[in-house]
């Protein structure tokens, strides 16, 4: 009766079950395995609201943030996307609009997938995806996987950073400063819940004569006011020098 | 060989040996990540030991603020939450202004022009004491006749250094050519109130925006020039929903917001407004009753409108009839209506007749003195107001007070306890006046006081050569600019945060920035220099018991005290308690009055206002013909504060908006063949500039756009130096030139 199993098949059989179980989780295999992301509920969920109407691209949203943070120049969390529509024979005034974009906080983060260093954390509570300092490693996977361009690598830390909804002003009851310091209300934020009350059924998930990623990537969690009627077909112009670094 | 591999070798059973720790330690990572730990996010800038009460030193929107103050040093600054006018908000200007405080290029020591250890033209600038900067100033200025000096003043400064200045000025130099780079900006705006309703100060305020039913915007790109007025304007629109008409030749964010748009040709809006009036009149939607009992000169106004048919009117603005038909209609409809106007509606050879025919437009309706309605001018600098009422430039005294006025002259004279004769019997040269003559070779001595004429007067080249011409050119000032480089001496200011003083918004709201640093080096406080240069002249007794800028208020409040501009029941205290005080406030147990003329009296000789009639002036300076094809409109952008003297040198601000561009229309950019980006050149009768273009289709055909912040491309080598015959504004914004591709 020498059933005795060897010390090498042993090792064999650990390996073939640890590369079963691994099998059986291909998917997340390939996202560099056991990201979990919670599923947020609608009245959790924490989300910005940007009119594309109302924004007349003073870019005071985008000031606020980098002299708050003191984020190295000319990195920008928050970021304003100009378009501008053409004139025609019976219109020779065109118009100019804006949209102000930060980050999504998306049901399914592509950062957060794309991170070797789990430095992402979607948060249960609110939604808000964090990224985590210590963790990261400043590898910027992050910035491709990320369809908005929202996590930037800090030059001074060597790591990546992105806006994280001012969590530690929410935390003492403030609002984030892009949407108190907005002079066009066209920022806002709230639960996806609240928003859609606050604004009824004039809510998009996407902005109307923007240029914006399919949301099917990342679900982002960003509200849009609808589109005024009669606004013509916008184009991506170059407003001030900084735009130039667009990748939207 | 084989020995080597040896060496590297590792057994099959190692290798097995050695996955199996490894895939237990991927499998048991998460053991080891610290679930436990805390992130770490990414920090905000550490908080400042204390935040200082303070008002921002740009535009006369007058935003509430607090400076962040750390080891002595503004490092950051914020919006005042409590601030009725920006609540808590700032435009890029303002959240980036502590930038320009520790900029490395700050003038810290005074500079004289020197060869050998002594004066001379030919000399370079060299650093001295202020006793040797100062001694120079006074061998020079007093081997001149007061009639062959002159000194050009500023909107940046603190009321209390501009009074400071006046009292310098006009006893100390006695000379009448005084005048400030406000002349630039709202002088219009004084003249045309002054000749409507008697004094000069707007009659509204920004609550009225909350109230009204009909805002008509002439010529204000507030979003850019004034964004915390915009924001005020839209919170009202979106409470209030009021009907918003712009008149604007580009199609700004505010036309862009607008009910209504009416991009009008340039430099006819007072043909409009006249347009508006006959209509107004013909369809008997006036007020019959408030004419009659509080107005003079109806019957003049009358029959000089009957011309301005909305045919003829039409034709000349290039707006359809039926759509001033439009206008005037729901001007008679809205109860309450805020006309409001920016600087573009001043700077031009119709300045007064703009503003005089706004100012008619509420005076037939009379839709004047309630909450909610007002013909409201949106002042340019900081303290532009603060000069108006006190700096007593020009052919002002302090108060309000006219020059010309023999018993305010007195007034003041026993006031100051001087001999009457000291003071100017009439004005001097206004800002541009002065710089003729000095290219005339009329003026000896100048001081120029925080203003840079090279940039921002018209015909920048005139400029440069009148100014060569200057045998003592003073320039005081907070960093080199282009009048710098031409000056004999320099004088080393300290800029906003670096002093107290009060300053007056838009809406007469007199608010206080309190000092939270030291200027840098030996630069000094504009304050402390007037002191100490009235010390020099042996006339420290004019400002004997002065210590430091409260002094001056004191005695400020008893200046206005019973004029219009009252400040009787102002304090510091009271300022920082109240976040600023609408003028006139006629004791202390006064909360400020937010609107004037409630109970229709106007500051005229019988009490009325008056109806002022039509004001011939040709419709443009300068036409288009087939020489010079386009229409140029210079103008500010929302990152450069006028001639970028601090703004050009904030980071953020000049990578935002690094150089000026040329705005085009489409197809007047295919007629001449340029593409976006493009440099091309622009001609005009006074001089050339090279400029990348930008096509953009928010600029109508014909007109060019182009922002003079730059001083490397200056927009002001085209425009014309024409100047409005009674305010003495220059027409910046209309001058004929041609695109030529290079």
């Amino acid at each position: 009766m020498k059933e005795k199993v060897s010390r090498r098949k042993f090792i064999y059989g650990s390996l073939g079950l640890t590369l079963l179980f691994y099998a059986s989780r291909i998917k997340s295999l390939f996202a560099f395995s056991g990201h979990e992301i919670p599923e947020v509920a609608k009245k959790n969920q924490l989300a910005f609201y940007v009119d594309v109407n109302a924004c007349v691209g003073c870019r005071a949203c985008t000031a606020v943030c980098q002299e708050y943070y003191a984020i190295p120049f000319p990195l920008r969390f928050r970021r304003v996307y100009p378009r501008e529509s053409k004139s025609s024979a019976h219109q020779p005034l065109g118009q100019r609009m804006f949209m102000s974009l930060a980050c999504n906080h998306c049901k399914q983060p592509n950062c957060l997938k794309g991170c070797p260093t789990k430095s992402y954390t979607k948060r249960a509570a609110d939604g808000i995806v964090v990224h985590d300092q210590n963790k990261c490693i400043g590898c910027k996977y992050c910035t491709w996987t990320c369809p908005y361009g929202v996590p930037q690598f800090n030059p001074r830390t060597h790591k990546i950073f992105k806006c994280e909804f001012c969590i530690e002003r929410l935390n003492s009851g403030k609002k984030p400063l892009c949407t108190s310091s907005c002079i066009s209300r066209a920022i806002d934020f709230g639960t996806v819940e609240e928003l859609e009350n606050r604004y009824g059924p004039d809510l998009s998930r996407r902005p109307g004569g923007f240029l914006y990623p399919p949301i099917n990537i990342s679900e982002p969690t960003t509200l849009f006011a609808k589109l005024n009627k009669g606004v013509p077909v916008l184009l991506p112009i170059q407003d001030r020098a900084i735009d130039k670094k667009v990748s939207l | 060989m084989k020995k080597k591999r040896q060496k590297y070798y590792i057994s099959r059973r190692d290798f097995l040996k050695l996955g199996a720790v490894a895939t237990t330690a991927v499998i048991s990572k998460d053991a080891w990540a610290c679930p436990g730990k805390k992130i770490k996010h990414f920090p905000a800038r550490a908080e400042p030991e204390k935040w200082v009460y303070s008002t921002c030193g740009y535009c006369a929107v007058g935003c509430g603020m607090l400076l962040g103050v750390r080891a002595g040093k503004v490092v950051t600054v914020k919006g005042d939450p409590q601030h009725s006018t920006n609540r808590g908000r700032l435009c890029q200007k303002g959240i980036w202004e502590h930038l320009a405080l520790h900029h490395p290029q700050r003038l810290t020591r005074p500079l004289l022009r020197k060869v050998n250890g002594k004066f001379s033209k030919k000399g370079k600038l060299a650093a001295v004491s202020w006793q040797e900067a100062l001694e120079a100033m006074r061998q020079k200025f007093s081997s001149f006749s007061p009639q062959r000096m002159g000194v050009l003043s500023t909107g940046q400064l603190a009321t209390e250094e501009m009074y400071a200045l006046c009292k310098l000025v006009r006893v100390a130099l006695r000379t009448p050519h005084f005048d400030g780079n406000t002349t630039l900006c709202m002088a219009s705006t004084v003249v045309g109130y002054a000749k409507s309703f008697g004094s000069d100060g707007p009659p509204g305020c920004y609550d009225d925006f909350n109230k009204t039913d009909l805002v008509l915007a002439l010529g204000s790109n507030m979003s850019e020039c004034h964004p915390l007025i915009f924001y005020r304007m839209d919170q009202g629109k979106k409470e209030n929903k009021f009907f918003l008409i712009a008149v604007d030749p580009r199609r700004t964010q505010l036309a862009r917001h607008a009910d209504m748009h009416l991009a009008i040709r340039p430099g006819t809006d007072n043909i409009l407004l006249y347009g508006i009036a006959h209509i107004l009149i013909r369809n008997g939607w006036i007020d019959t009753d408030f004419i009659k009992n509080y107005t003079n000169g109806f019957a003049e106004l009358k029959a000089s409108l009957a011309r301005f048919t909305p045919e003829k009117v039409a034709r000349i603005t290039g707006i359809k009839a039926a759509i001033i038909q439009k206008v005037a209609s729901r001007f008679h409809q809205s109860y309450n209506v805020v006309s409001c106007w920016a600087p573009a509606l001043n700077q031009s050879i119709h300045g007064v007749a703009n503003v005089t025919a706004v100012n008619n437009l509420h005076l037939l309706t009379a839709k004047i003195g309630r909450p909610g309605t007002a013909p409201f001018s949106f002042t340019g600098q900081c303290n532009a107001m603060g000069g108006r009422e006190l700096d007593g430039k020009g052919k002002t005294l302090p108060g309000y007070r006219l020059l010309t006025n023999p018993a305010q002259r007195k007034e003041i004279a026993k006031f100051w306890q001087i001999d009457e004769k000291i003071l100017p019997q009439k004005p001097g040269y206004s800002h541009t006046e002065i710089i003729n003559a000095s290219g005339a070779g009329e003026i000896d001595g100048l001081w120029v006081i925080a203003t840079n004429p090279v940039i921002s007067l018209p015909d920048a080249n005139h400029t440069i050569q009148a100014l060569k011409k200057v045998k003592f050119l003073v320039v005081q000032d907070i960093f080199p600019t282009a009048t710098t480089r031409l000056a004999d001496l320099v004088l080393p200011a300290g800029m906003w945060s670096e002093k107290t003083g009060v300053m007056t918004n838009s809406e007469r709201r007199v608010n206080l920035a309190v000092k939270a640093q030291e200027p840098p080096g030996q630069a000094k406080s504009d304050f402390d220099i007037f002191l100490l240069i009235a010390e020099k002249f042996g006339y420290r007794n004019l400002f004997s018991g002065w210590k430091g800028p409260e002094d001056a208020f004191k005695e400020m409040k008893r200046a206005t005290t019973a004029r219009p501009c009252d400040y009787s029941g102002i304090t510091y205290e009271r300022i920082k308690l109240f976040r600023g005080m609408q003028w006139p406030v006629r004791n202390e147990s006064s909360f400020g009055t937010p609107r004037l003329y409630r109970d229709f009296k106007f500051n005229t000789e019988n009490g009325r206002a008056n109806l002022v009639p039509v004001m011939d002036i040709p419709a443009i300076p300068e036409p288009v013909d087939e020489e010079y094809s386009f229409v140029l409109n210079t103008g500010r952008l929302l990152e450069h504060w006028h001639t970028s003297t601090k703004t050009g040198r904030i980071i953020p601000l000049q990578q935002a908006l690094p150089h000026a561009f040329m705005e085009i229309h489409p197809e007047d950019a295919k007629k001449i063949g340029v593409k976006q980006g493009e440099k091309v050149k622009i001609k005009s009768r006074r001089g050339e500039i090279v400029i990348p273009t930008r096509i953009t289709s928010i600029i109508s055909p014909g007109t060019l756009f182009i922002p003079f912040f730059d001083p490397d491309i200056l927009a002001n080598n085209l425009t014309i130096n024409r100047i409005d015959a009674l305010s003495k504004q220059p027409n910046y914004k209309q001058c004929a030139v041609q695109v030529f591709k290079i």
